[in-house]
């Protein structure tokens, strides 16, 4: 049996993260994996998930299995977290589910499960393991344009136009804030029209929430959601704790449908359903210290104000590398980088130039010319910023 | 009647309540609740008039007028500390309770003594979502018999972040430091109409963002939802990323939009208190037009 398996293609960015390592080069730079790093380099604990963690240790006193849909409490915590007062509970059915890539599985699957025939529609880039879990379950894919190459913010017209294409029952996935890859986003009255476009289509959002905190706070961030949730009779929702609680290998991500309060029972069901058929209890551990925290108003606190400083911290190297290659470049046409939010902007580069930027600067970023902007620090901004200029991007 | 309605999300002690909410909790023992209408001096309506004809069952009236600062010359300016505590106490509000404020025109004048109970340090009040209209439009029981209050002791702790005069409000307009968010009409804001006030000027505080209260609500009076409340503050071209200074014509229904802020989680506002009566009447103070 086994003989008959092929080799399947290597990760982009995990190859990238082997290239890195075996490269002797000091001063090297690591603008690949989409990891938050501190100016150390190093992806931190927050304290108040080693504070949970400790009082968790203390109080736990069984490991037995929590609910088929992970506990109630964690559904209510992060959904209010997320939607804010925009939906009633009685609207919301939730799962928690291995990460955001498990709340994305699962929101696949459930519309596989609901609507076969439906179409997804992706934004064209968008994450590769959108497309690639898609086609894994055998679903159709479309893409909408949004990335404006010569711009690189959102191509927004190009967006709409192809969004009208869309047809009733079709499921539109939409980045929640913070773009992967490209860092380019809607604004509120952009994601209103859309919200509006895809109302008068009868089609269904999907929002990937990933990086919420990570671009103009926990509430900006959730804004787009939250017009869409007020809008859209059915929307689905898939949202990661990875990035803004830092635990990214306790895989904690919860995927909610928001649909009419009578059928709720129902799609509950369906979505505890999946979970058993593909892996029976989510994770646990993460998801209940993301409850504490959420709702201990102490811990939650003290959480907040260390998201806010990773954003801001992020947001000043990405001013600064705006600045530095304003300065270096003598025009403005590199701005795109400081309108950009989250971990990722795309530079617009060809493969060639990335390729340069590796062997010639021992700059490490996708070949797609992404680049994680939390992999620099003060001291590699201007390195970046000559390199850029250097390879003639 | 089964209640088709799904169950509201309004209800937040802290900023609002639906009339739902407020049925349900009117007989609680530690619930105010206060009447806090002002009519602008055109409309010809008495507030206090109204209130003995008809108020929420229990409710005192909160007269912003003369609950005010009298030792300006700027209208209903906000009171010193003593005065409300005075106030307060003789309306029997006091330490441990729950206030919930309303008015005779939906939301309006009720978001300025929510706001005011914040500056005096007090976090547990809410604005009545849709305020008497809609209480009325759903049936819901009146009465013209004032209560009778008794004492009750109220500490008060000034929160001078929530309030700004007119140099902190010129430094921000001149340096961008905050956004300046104003809630008058848009031909008030751009100059196009005479201030109803006499010998004010015409027009706007450089850099300030023009967003009508009135786009903040619902047509029946009740505030937007979260959701569409920023965007509504972010088509108004309003920097959300900035500390917001809030200002109208008089300082009063700039609360509406310290209200609204508070709903979307922008936290760090505060509200020119002088407003345009105080900006618009000195000539040394820059005005921009359009």
């Amino acid at each position: 049996m086994l003989e008959t398996l092929v080799p399947q293609p290597q990760d982009k960015i995990l190859s990238l993260i082997q290239m890195y390592r075996d490269d002797p080069r000091t001063g090297k730079i690591d603008l690949g994996l989409g990891v938050y790093k501190d100016a150390t380099g190093l992806t931190p604990v927050m304290r108040a998930v080693k504070t949970a963690e400790r009082q968790l240790w203390e109080t736990e006193t069984t490991k037995t299995y929590t609910g088929l849909a992970g506990e109630p409490a964690f559904h209510a915590a992060l959904s209010g977290l997320i939607l804010g007062d925009t939906v009633t509970s009685d609207r919301i059915a939730a799962v928690a589910t291995p990460g955001g890539t498990g709340a994305i599985r699962q929101a696949f699957e459930l519309v596989r499960m609901a609507s076969p025939g439906a179409k997804v529609w992706l934004s064209d880039p968008t994450w590769p393991n959108h497309p690639s879990i898609l086609r894994y379950l055998g679903m159709e894919v479309a893409t909408y344009r949004y990335f404006d190459e010569t711009t690189r913010g959102v191509d927004f017209g190009g967006m709409m136009h192809d969004l009208g294409k869309v047809a009733p029952g079709d499921v539109v996935l939409l980045h929640g804030c913070c773009h992967n890859p490209t860092g380019a986003n809607l604004t509120l009255p952009e994601w209103a029209a859309v919200a509006d476009m895809l109302v008068a289509k009868g089609a269904v959002p999907l929002v990937d929430l990933a990086y919420q905190g990570f671009g103009d706070g926990l509430e900006a961030d959730a804004a787009g959601t939250r017009l869409i949730a007020a809008r859209c009779p059915e929307v689905l929702v898939a949202a990661s704790c990875s990035k803004n609680f830092g635990i990214y290998r306790e895989r904690t991500g919860l995927l909610m449908a928001l649909g009419e309060a009578s059928r709720k029972g129902v799609v509950q069901g369906n979505l505890a359903y999946l979970n058993r058929q593909n892996f029976s209890f989510p994770p646990d551990h993460g998801a209940r210290l993301v409850t504490m925290i959420l709702t201990d108003p102490m811990l939650r606190a003290d959480w907040m104000a260390e998201l806010e400083a990773v954003r801001r911290s992020m947001l000043g190297l990405r001013t600064a590398l705006a600045a530095a290659l304003q300065a270096a470049a003598g025009s403005d046409r590199f701005g795109f980088l400081a309108a950009h939010r989250g971990m990722f902007s795309r530079l617009g580069a060809t493969e060639m130039q990335v390729e340069r930027l590796r062997a010639e600067h021992g700059i490490y970023m996708v070949s797609d010319s992404r680049l994680n902007i939390a992999g620099l620090n003060a001291g590699s901004v201007p390195v970046l910023a000559q390199a850029i200029l250097d390879v003639g991007i | 009647m089964p209640s088709l309605m799904p169950p509201s999300t309004v209800d937040d002690p802290r900023t609002l309540v639906s009339t739902g909410w407020l049925a349900q909790h009117l007989k609680d023992p530690d619930l105010r609740v206060l009447d806090a209408s002002w009519h602008l001096p055109a409309s010809g309506r008495s507030a206090r008039a109204e209130y003995e004809a008809a108020h929420i069952p229990g409710a005192r009236f909160f007269d912003i007028d003369e609950i005010s600062d009298h030792r300006s010359s700027l209208p209903h300016m906000a009171p010193p500390p003593e005065k409300f505590i005075s106030r307060m106490r003789a309306m029997g509000v006091g330490d441990g309770h729950q206030v919930v404020v309303y008015d005779q025109t939906g939301l309006f004048s009720a978001a300025r003594v929510w706001w005011t109970f914040r500056l005096m340090g007090k976090m547990d009040v809410a604005v009545l979502d849709g305020g008497l209209p809609k209480w009325l439009a759903e049936g819901r029981e009146t009465e013209d018999m004032a209560p009778t209050p008794r004492d009750r002791h109220i500490t008060v702790s000034r929160q001078n972040h929530l309030v700004k005069d007119v140099t902190q409000v010129a430094q921000a307009s001149k340096l961008g430091l905050a956004q300046i968010i104003d809630a008058r009409a848009a031909a008030r804001f751009s100059g196009e109409v005479e201030e109803p006030r006499p010998g004010l000027r015409s027009g706007h505080i450089p850099g300030s963002r023009n967003l009508p209260y009135s786009q903040l609500q619902n047509p029946d009076g009740t505030m937007k939802a979260s959701a569409d409340l920023r965007l509504a503050f972010e088509a108004a071209g309003v920097d959300l990323s900035k500390p917001a200074i809030t200002t109208c014509g008089s300082g009063i229904s700039a609360a509406i939009l310290s209200l609204a802020l508070e709903r979307i989680g922008h936290r760090d506002h505060a509200l020119y208190d002088g407003s345009w009566a105080e900006w618009g009447m000195y000539d040394d103070l820059k005005v921009a037009k359009g």
